[in-house]
């Protein structure tokens, strides 16, 4: 304390200002990962730091980040989604092949997909609130389920997409003639815009903060906390259905082997976006720079020649040093 | 209140018992095949590795830790045993070398939930992948073939004049150590107390820490013997080897009745659950049911057991309450 405050003294008041907001904001430390990353593979790669690589990047973090910010919702509420990418991969599925041999019109197929994914979000929902059940134990079960439902749906086939509105977030604009956008970009944007505006901004954010603090204390004082939560989870089943758009505008085939680490990638992207496992902090922008971090890793990892064999020990990595580093600095008491 | 703890603790052991033989007599009824001794080798060797993750995993629930990185280091042992094969080793010290690397994951693991403080879903989370990437790094994707007849015959072959397979032998060895550790050791009495309350454990002197470090080292060495069998029974090493047990192993823990939020459960509970899920996906295989149906069915009734269990801890809870409410309470003035 008086180490603090005697340094405090010493520091000029904007370096003051800079170290509160440092130690206060969630997003201060995955914003310094991110341009360490970058500074790196800038360094040492001569591919990495280009107009290119950096839209293709932007272009990776779709996927993850799209599921990492329906992890969020539910991290936030001190539960945690093991199935996001398996719900994600279904959507898929079922989108492609009702569009494709089902001979379903694309804007029907699309709907179909999102109420599939939100209902499987509100399964795991009502699993966790109606039931008591702890959501790690709930979203394992879900996990091999729905894997085994994708797989089984799927025989051993995958899915081509033709119509323009399921590969619509893949479709490319260019800014000044040479910076490659997509649509999904776009959709991100008002994903995260609106997602941060309800969390920051409403009394269901606050509610949603206030039950991953302390879900006891918030009931006592008169929220609906099961329907909070179902609520967040309902949320997040829509999420995982804009990011199965997000991947078929990416990669126009639904295959049902694809995204196996995307949970894992998605909760190491909210861990070092400064979310804490144990709920109520945490942020939607802090997220999307943690989404970015792994992106940015795993690009770096292969514009520097390393065999994409490595990423899952990378990952694996990151997400342990990713909790640690979170816990040296926050300190024990979370 | 220890007594009816106790005993309504032994009825889900008996419940659970029940149930199997239930079902062991449908299915040798309704399923043509299903008592044949053929069968029960094929059944029983199937399930061999994974019965021996069980046993960890069950005591370090109970301790209200998880290591989910089981089936990933019980594939690393295994690409380990075949690497080391593959240069000429002795089949002995290739075994010993697999048992060593399954050995230092589990510290791995360890080292990071005690010594660093975090929290154990996560560490085991990262270290799933962080060993499963380890295999195909080490092997690139092409499993090694190459292992010798012995241990093929090990994880092939059925004791002489009986159905036993032989690969069941170490998990008919140490389930016993373990539910004696569990039950009729101090150490295991002190599980239960972390389980209970890691809090109240430390302050009563229980050196939680480092009985948290020897459960995840033995979760790791235990997971490490499971590679080995998987190796002998596929007759290959290879990266995905043992992928996804970790879901079956989870699922008979808490079938068999080991407390979510620790400090419940026992050991004959957990291997009633596991002949179990032996009998039920011998069943489904049986039928012509697919591995994928097979993996749907295990995730359904590992939901199905957390809602059965805590279903009759409602209503226990419900029978308790109504008990105490009629205990005459003074009441209070007023409407």
């Amino acid at each position: 304390m008086i180490t603090t405050s005697a340094r405090e003294q010493h520091a000029s008041p904007r370096g003051r200002a800079l170290l509160t907001w440092f130690a206060g904001s969630t997003t201060a430390g995955p914003l310094v990962a991110l341009l360490v990353a970058i500074a790196v593979f800038a360094l040492t790669t001569d591919t990495f730091f280009t107009v290119d690589n950096g839209s293709l990047i932007v272009q990776q973090v779709l996927v993850t980040g799209t599921l990492a910010i329906g992890q969020t919702l539910v991290i936030l509420t001190a539960g945690i989604d093991l199935a996001n990418a398996a719900i994600m991969v279904l959507g898929t599925l079922v989108i492609a092949r009702l569009a494709g041999e089902g001979g379903v019109p694309a804007l029907a197929a699309l709907a179909v997909g999102i109420v599939l994914c939100t209902a499987l979000g509100g399964v795991s929902g009502v699993l966790v609130t109606r039931l008591k059940l702890p959501p790690f134990i709930v979203t394992l079960g879900m996990l091999s389920v729905l894997t085994a439902t994708s797989q089984l749906y799927a025989s051993g086939q995958s899915f081509p997409v033709t119509s323009p509105l399921l590969t619509w977030l893949g479709e490319r604009r260019y800014l000044f003639g040479q910076i490659e956008l997509t649509v999904g970009m776009g959709v991100m944007v008002l994903l995260t815009a609106g997602i941060w505006f309800a969390l920051t901004q409403t009394s269901w954010g606050r509610n949603v903060y206030a039950v991953g603090d302390d879900e006891e204390a918030t009931r006592l004082s008169g929220v609906n906390t099961k329907r909070v939560i179902l609520s967040v989870y309902l949320l997040a089943g829509f999420v995982y259905a804009i990011a199965a758009w997000q991947a078929l505008g990416r990669i126009p085939n639904a295959d049902p082997n694809a995204f196996q680490l995307g949970n894992l990638e998605s909760i190491t992207a909210v861990v070092i976006g400064g979310t804490s496992l144990f709920g109520g902090r945490g942020s939607i922008p802090g997220t999307i720079l943690g989404a970015l971090v792994v992106t940015v890793l795993a690009n770096g990892l292969t514009q520097a020649g390393i065999d994409s064999l490595y990423q899952q020990v990378a990952t694996g990595i990151l997400v342990i040093v990713a909790v640690a580093v979170d816990r040296l600095v926050r300190g024990r008491a979370t | 209140m220890a007594n009816t703890l106790r005993s309504r603790l032994a009825s889900w052991d008996y419940i659970l018992a029940a149930l199997v033989v239930v079902l062991l007599v449908t299915a040798s009824l309704v399923q043509p095949g299903f008592s044949g001794g053929f069968n029960f080798a094929n059944s029983v060797s199937q399930m061999s590795d994974k019965a021996l993750l069980v046993l960890p995993l069950a005591l370090l629930i109970i301790a209200r830790e998880i290591d989910i990185s089981v089936a990933s280091i019980a594939g690393l042992s295994g690409v380990v045993l075949g690497m080391a094969l593959q240069a000429g080793l002795p089949l002995a010290l290739a075994i010993t070398l697999a048992m060593l690397a399954g050995t230092l994951c589990g510290a791995l693991n360890a080292l990071l939930v005690t010594v660093v403080g975090l929290p154990s879903l996560v560490v085991t989370l990262g270290t799933l992948a962080l060993f499963r990437g380890l295999c195909y790094v080490l092997l690139g994707g092409a499993p090694i073939t190459d292992v010798p007849p012995s241990l093929i015959t090990f994880g092939n072959e059925t004791l002489p004049g009986t159905y036993l397979p032989w690969d069941i032998v170490p998990f008919l060895v140490l389930a016993p150590l373990f539910a004696l550790y569990l039950h009729r050791t101090a150490t295991g009495r002190r599980t239960y107390a972390i389980g209970g309350g890691p809090e109240i454990a430390v302050y009563s002197g229980v050196r939680v820490n480092r009985i948290r470090f020897g459960l995840f080292v033995v979760s790791g060495l235990v997971a490490a013997l499971a590679g080995v069998i998987t190796v002998a029974r596929t007759s290959q090493a290879a990266p995905d080897g043992a992928l996804g047990f970790e879901l079956d192993a989870i699922t008979v823990v808490f079938l068999g009745g080991v407390s979510v939020l620790g400090g419940k459960g026992r050991m004959p509970g957990v291997c009633w659950a596991l002949v179990l899920v032996v009998a039920l996906r011998s069943m489904l295989q049986l039928a012509n049911v697919s591995g994928y149906a097979q993996g749907a069915a295990v995730g359904l009734l590992l939901i199905l057991s957390l809602l059965i269990t805590n279903t009759t801890h409602r209503i226990h809870a419900a029978l308790t309450s109504r008990r105490l409410r009629k205990v005459p309470v003074p009441r209070p003035a007023g409407p």
